[in-house]
């Protein structure tokens, strides 16, 4: 008796474990070319894919930041009959809602507003509420300036709300904020040599991901303060705020998990990311002209002098 | 000049009027300023005020920064020091611990003496209450002020926490009122608590303060800053000191000093400025006498 | 010169100009460098300070969670020490980039503070505590990374200005050195220059002048200088071609003038017409160069006169100049056309007054001048064919000889008209001294006649004992007395033929002291008779030369005189002495002496004081022919007491012949009578 209620607990807990594992799967992976974010998360995720289910394929589509491009590649994915998608950034996955994949859509690495916007069957992610007014506040703490230019691209719904959530911003504090939308990386340099702009915030857009270099020199170069909410894994930028891509990959690893067991997104939700990278750059700050703030250094998870 | 220089001009300054008052009383007065912004303009913001003294009075003043706030009553005695400028609980403190007697408070520019303690949340977070506090994270100034914490206890007491481990996912003390504002505002927190003054000085200079934070609690008026001195001081000191300062707002050059320090005045001190704190400290179920207000 | 004195000066002081300015500037700049060498070094004390204050708060920072209180003002202290020495580098002055540095370091000090500050005043959690003292860590360590970065720079920066401190003190040497050597060089240059371009010149002034004394007038110095002392070297070769052009005409003038001299002086030393004529062509045309010269003079006065070329003429025949003749009215008329002055045609030779003689002698140009005297016209030089063609120099020159010749013309006329006179004085002269001579003779032929009767006296005595006598023996002693007395009487006739004989000058060497004893034996008759006594003193004398008997002549006129002075009774002293060149014969008497105001006449021919007894010619011949002797005759007289002649002869040479043996009877010097005073 003993022994087959052993029997039986072994087969119940051999089940459950099944249970709990995801079925074998392909997963289509759009990642907007250019972003090092996305990148991470991607990477992240996959970790967590990996440490917890090693039998997930990834078609990973890296398409160019346009309309255009981010649809053929959702097109692809489905025409692949992957079993999720995972999209990162909001124009992503709001290309690949548009195609009606009828398989799960998992979204990361999502600016918060914009992700209000995401709305779809079949659908979850992971968004984060950045505290994009924190970022220029240091700034202002930094460094005076009267007029911002803010890097956008208006095809990135991220992007494009965190500079429609900084115009805001900047009314209220009685700053002049001039957007320029980077619609195409390589304009990069005629863009910023023309603006007449005395401090710069780069929103989180792939365009300017792929720009990224140059806007770095550039901005060193004209000792023009500046601050990002790129991800980069140099760290090069004064000041960087970007939603932790750790936590990032590890929440939309989970949800697609839940999603490719369920073979369903629906009733997963959104998650928000809680943890933010902000990491400040003493020495480039300093060789720009910024100034030390002592409440970004509390704040700060890491600062490199 | 640059601060250092103004620094070092003024205490020439102050020195050379100080010569004669030195030889005279043979000892000079060692106050403890407590730290509340950058200490180096602190001390040089707070020169022109030994001057005055000194000039007026005869008293040689020499300023001196206390460093983290609970560490007053140690440096109070092993420093051998005359007088500090006390915060509310720090001052209830000291003068529970060392027996130290109020002499003055300043008075604000806008012509406060006292400061309140307030708890504030974002108000997107749909927290509205302190029972909603529970699990979420929260953000304190110090162990050891009225305004920063001590309230926030008051606070918890009453809804029969008595211990803030394990009530809160999470918190932190960010040593001083901005960070604890900002840390709120940025969602580094959900709770937040810090002087009322503080708070409304950011929210005059940062929009987003007023917009996004909600005050959610705001406690009794507390005393801000009282200047206390040693039990055993001269009293005669004692009052040449009341004398120059409560007749500073009167004294042309007074005014300049004033100005320079922020204040409108000073105003004279009792030991019963303290009974909110005592109150205050009473229902947050705080010893004060066996309280450990370092961490 | 001038100019490159002031250049060569300029550039010399501009040269110590530079050289000063360049040392100045390298010292300043080395001092400069040494100062900023000093100011780094300070400024790396205060780096070092900056860095100790440093290290120390850095080394607080860990300790600052342990030990509070006493420890804050000590980082207190320790950063405001470290701000005074960032203020106090920012205080100086930098360049761009140092200044940029310095300010990010200053930033990165403020950036400190404010980490310390929040960190020592910050009652946050451990974390953030943690992380400010991080922050301040990193903060003080990039600070120190960044003074280490300077103290790099500084270091290298300190390095290099000594480096360039020392260079620039071995620059500023070596310029200095450069600088007085090249100045020295320069000066050198220059002064050799200068003097070679003032020495040069010079130099060459100095030769040309000499070889312009030695007569080489127009020599050019070949000197090709510029400025001043070119200039002087222009002027010189200008001035010696202005000379040798003015010694070119003065010797031209020179030349004219000479021949012009010498013609005016053939003209004066010439006396036949002829000759002056001929002369005068030769030298006008050697004067003008003219082909044809000669001169045209006025011949008859009135109407009817004519204006008649004389010859020889140059170029002309005598045919040709005979003639040659102008109305003597044509020409006068003019003379006063032409206001005196020359006609000079070198073209249009018709209004020549020969024109028509001209033109048969293919005359192409003439020129008359007139020749006056006395203010009348009285001829006209004609010179014809001239290649150069006549000028008024020739008009000068030919005036002036014009003027000669007319004066020439007259001597020539006076000298034949004197001439004719003296040979007609000469004539009779000669009478008179002949007529002389005889009446001399006359004096003398009463005593020749007693010194003849003498021996004809003795000699007829003597034929008369012959007569008587028989011996052979005395016969012939008489014989030859008679002999004797015979050839005396004829020396005495023929020296008495000899003195009276008219003879030609015969010079011959003879000693003065034997003729006069020959004179003295000539007439010791006479003074016996006159009781005369003669003191003779003849010393040793050279030869002179003369003729003997005018000589003799002189003696005896003089002895004579003495003698006749003397009357009855004297001494006649003769004395004969060589004095120089001259042999001197002083013959004195004791007579009656010579008055004053006769001394000037007695040898005037004529003169005589003897009345009836002279001639009044023995003087005055013997005067003329001892003047005829080269000699001298003077007298010194004193009425009463005598006269002295001295008659000096030139001797002939210096052999000297001993003076004679004197004569029986004569006295001795010692009894020589005192010589007359003069």
């Amino acid at each position: 008796m003993r022994k087959k209620l052993l029997i039986c607990f072994f087969l119940i807990v051999g089940l459950l474990l099944r249970a709990g594992t995801s079925k074998a799967g392909t997963v289509g992976v759009i990642i907007t070319r250019g972003s090092a974010f996305y990148e991470e998360i991607h990477s992240e995720l996959a970790k967590n894919i990996a440490r917890k289910d090693g039998n997930v394929k990834f078609i990973v589509q890296r398409p160019y930041p346009d309309v255009v491009s981010w649809s053929n590649a959702a097109r692809k994915l489905i025409a692949a009959d992957v079993d999720a998608i995972v999209a990162y950034g909001a124009a992503a996955a709001s290309a690949v809602l548009r195609e009606r994949p009828g398989v799960p859509v998992i979204y990361a690495g999502v600016y918060g507003p914009a992700a209000h916007q995401l709305k779809g069957r079949n659908l979850a992610g992971v968004y984060s509420p950045t505290p994009i007014a924190s970022l220029l506040r240091y700034l202002r703490d930094t460094r005076q300036f009267e007029t911002l230019g803010v890097i956008y691209n208006s095809l990135e719904e991220d992007s494009l709300s965190q500079f429609d959530e900084l115009m805001v911003i900047g009314r209220k504090y009685g700053m002049k904020v001039a957007g320029i939308n980077l619609r195409r990386s390589p304009d990069i340099a005629s863009i910023l040599a023309s603006v007449r702009v005395d401090a710069l915030y780069v929103t989180g857009c792939a365009t300017a991901g792929a720009a990224y270099p140059t806007i770095l020199n550039m901005t060193e170069y004209r000792k023009m303060p500046m601050v990002s909410l790129l991800y980069d894994k140099q760290k090069r930028a004064p000041i960087m705020l970007t939603p932790d891509p750790a936590e990032q990959g590890a929440a939309a690893a989970d949800l697609l998990l839940k999603a490719l067991r369920r073979s369903s997104a629906d009733g997963l939700g959104k998650v928000e990311g809680r943890r933010y990278l902000l990491i400040y750059n003493y020495r480039n700050s300093t060789s720009v002209g910024m100034r030390m703030s002592t409440g970004l250094v509390t704040d700060a998870t890491e600062v490199i002098y | 000049m640059r601060a250092a220089m103004r620094i070092t001009a003024a205490l020439v300054l102050a020195f050379s009027f100080c010569n004669s008052a030195l030889a005279a009383e043979k000892k000079e007065l060692l106050i403890g300023l407590i730290p509340e912004e950058n200490i180096f303009r602190q001390i040089e913001r707070n020169m022109p005020l030994a001057g005055y003294i000194c000039r007026k009075t005869g008293i040689s003043i020499k300023f001196t920064i206390l460093s983290r706030y609970g560490d007053i009553i140690d440096a109070f005695v092993t420093r051998d020091m005359d007088g500090a400028f006390f915060g509310a609980f720090t001052g209830y403190l000291a003068h529970v611990k060392l027996g130290v007697v109020p002499l003055v408070r300043p008075v604000g520019a806008e012509g406060g003496t006292v400061a309140q303690s307030i708890i504030f949340v974002r108000k997107d977070s749909g927290i509205r209450d302190v029972r909603q506090f529970r699990h979420k994270s929260a953000v304190f100034v110090d162990k050891a002020t009225a305004t920063g914490f001590i309230y926030l206890l008051c606070k918890l007491r009453g809804i029969g926490v008595h211990n803030v481990d394990g009530f809160f996912r999470e918190y932190y003390f960010t040593g001083n009122q901005e960070s604890s504002v900002y840390s709120v505002l940025d969602r580094r927190a959900d709770v937040g608590v810090a002087k009322s003054r503080y708070f409304e000085k950011l929210a005059a200079k940062d929009p987003l303060v007023a917009e996004e934070l909600l005050v959610i609690a705001r406690s009794e008026k507390l005393p801000d800053t009282v200047l206390c001195l040693r039990k055993d001081m001269d009293p005669l000191i004692r009052q040449k000191l009341m004398d120059v300062l409560v007749g500073m707002k009167k004294d042309p050059e007074g005014q300049r000093v004033l100005h320079e320090l922020g204040y409108s005045g000073f105003t004279a001190s009792k030991v019963s400025d303290f009974d909110p704190v005592a109150k205050l400290s009473r229902e947050a179920g705080i010893d004060i006498r066996t309280y450990r207000y370092t961490r | 010169m001038r100019k490159q004195l002031i250049y060569s000066l300029f550039l010399l002081f501009m040269l110590f100009t530079l050289g000063s300015t360049l040392t100045i500037l390298y010292i300043y700049r080395t001092t400069s460098n040494l100062r900023s060498v000093i100011k780094l070094h300070r400024v790396e004390i205060i780096r070092q300070n900056l860095v100790i204050n440093a290290q120390t708060v850095q080394t607080n920072l860990y300790t600052i969670g342990t030990v509070f209180g006493k420890g804050v003002d000590e980082i207190v202290q320790n950063v405001m020490d470290l701000d005074n020495s960032v203020h106090t580098c920012l205080g100086c002055h930098h360049t761009q980039e140092m200044t940029a540095r310095l300010e990010e370091l200053n930033n990165i000090v403020e950036d400190y503070k404010e980490s310390l500050s929040a960190l020592i005043t910050t009652t946050a959690n451990p974390q953030r505590v943690e992380r400010l003292r991080t922050a301040a860590i990193g903060i003080g360590n990039n600070f120190l990374g960044k003074a280490q970065e300077m103290a790099f720079i500084a270091d290298k920066s300190l390095n290099e200005k000594t480096v360039k401190a020392i260079k620039d003190i071995n620059n500023s040497r070596s310029i200095l050195i450069v600088t007085l050597a090249l100045s020295l060089f320069i000066a050198l240059v220059i002064a050799i220059s200068m003097t070679r371009q003032i020495t040069e010149p010079i130099t060459e002034l100095v030769g040309a002048t000499r070889r312009i004394k030695k007569g080489d007038l127009g020599y050019v110095t070949p000197y090709k200088g510029r400025g001043e002392f070119g200039e002087l070297i222009n002027s010189f070769n200008d001035m010696s071609m202005t000379l040798k052009d003015s010694n070119g005409k003065i010797m031209h003038y020179l030349h004219s003038l000479s021949n012009l001299y010498s013609i005016t002086l053939t003209f004066h030393s010439i006396t036949t017409m002829s000759d002056i004529y001929k002369e005068l062509s030769l030298g006008l045309r050697e004067l003008t160069g003219a082909e044809q010269c000669g001169i045209m003079l006025r011949g008859q006065d009135g109407e009817g006169g004519w204006f008649e070329h004389m010859h020889p003429a140059a170029g002309l025949s005598d045919e040709a100049a005979r003639q040659m003749r102008v109305p003597l009215a044509h020409m006068e008329e003019l003379y006063v056309s032409t206001k005196r002055r020359a006609l000079i045609l070198n073209s249009g030779i018709s209004a020549s007054p020969t024109s028509e003689a001209d033109r048969a002698l293919g005359v192409w140009n003439v020129m008359f001048v007139w020749v006056r005297h006395k203010g009348k016209l009285i001829g006209a030089i004609r010179a014809a064919n001239k290649k150069a063609g006549f000028t008024e120099e020739d008009a000068r020159l030919i005036a002036i000889l014009g003027n000669n010749f007319s004066v020439a013309l007259e001597n020539a006329r006076l000298y034949e008209s004197l001439r004719l006179q003296m040979k007609e004085l000469k004539d009779t002269q000669e009478q008179l001294v002949q007529a002389a001579k005889l009446a001399a003779i006359g004096e003398l032929a009463s005593n020749v006649a007693h010194e003849i009767n003498n021996p004809l006296t003795s000699i007829l005595g003597y034929a008369e004992l012959i007569k008587e006598e028989t011996d052979t023996s005395s016969i012939m002693r008489d014989l030859e007395i008679i002999e004797k007395e015979s050839l005396r009487a004829r020396d005495i006739v023929h020296q008495l033929l000899e003195f009276s004989r008219k003879k030609p000058l015969e010079v011959k060497p003879l000693d003065v002291n034997a003729l006069l004893m020959s004179v003295i034996d000539l007439v010791s008759v006479q003074m016996k008779d006159s009781r005369v006594k003669v003191a003779s003193d003849f010393g040793d004398l050279p030869m002179i030369n003369g003729d003997e008997n005018q000589l003799k002549q002189v003696f005896l006129n003089i002895i004579n005189n003495a003698v006749f002075s003397m009357e009855r009774q004297g001494v006649l002293g003769i004395r004969t002495h060589c004095s120089g060149e001259f042999v001197e014969v002083h013959i004195t008497d004791t007579g009656k002496g010579i008055p004053k105001e006769v001394m000037g006449r007695i040898f005037e021919p004529f003169f005589t004081t003897k009345n009836e007894k002279g001639t009044g010619l023995g003087l005055s011949i013997s005067y003329k022919i001892v003047q005829s002797h080269n000699g001298r005759i003077e007298v010194e007289s004193e009425v009463g007491k005598g006269s002295r002649f001295i008659i000096k002869l030139p001797a002939a040479e210096k052999k000297v012949i001993a003076r004679p043996v004197s004569a029986s009877g004569m006295p001795s010097p010692t009894e020589r009578p005192e010589a007359p005073a003069a």
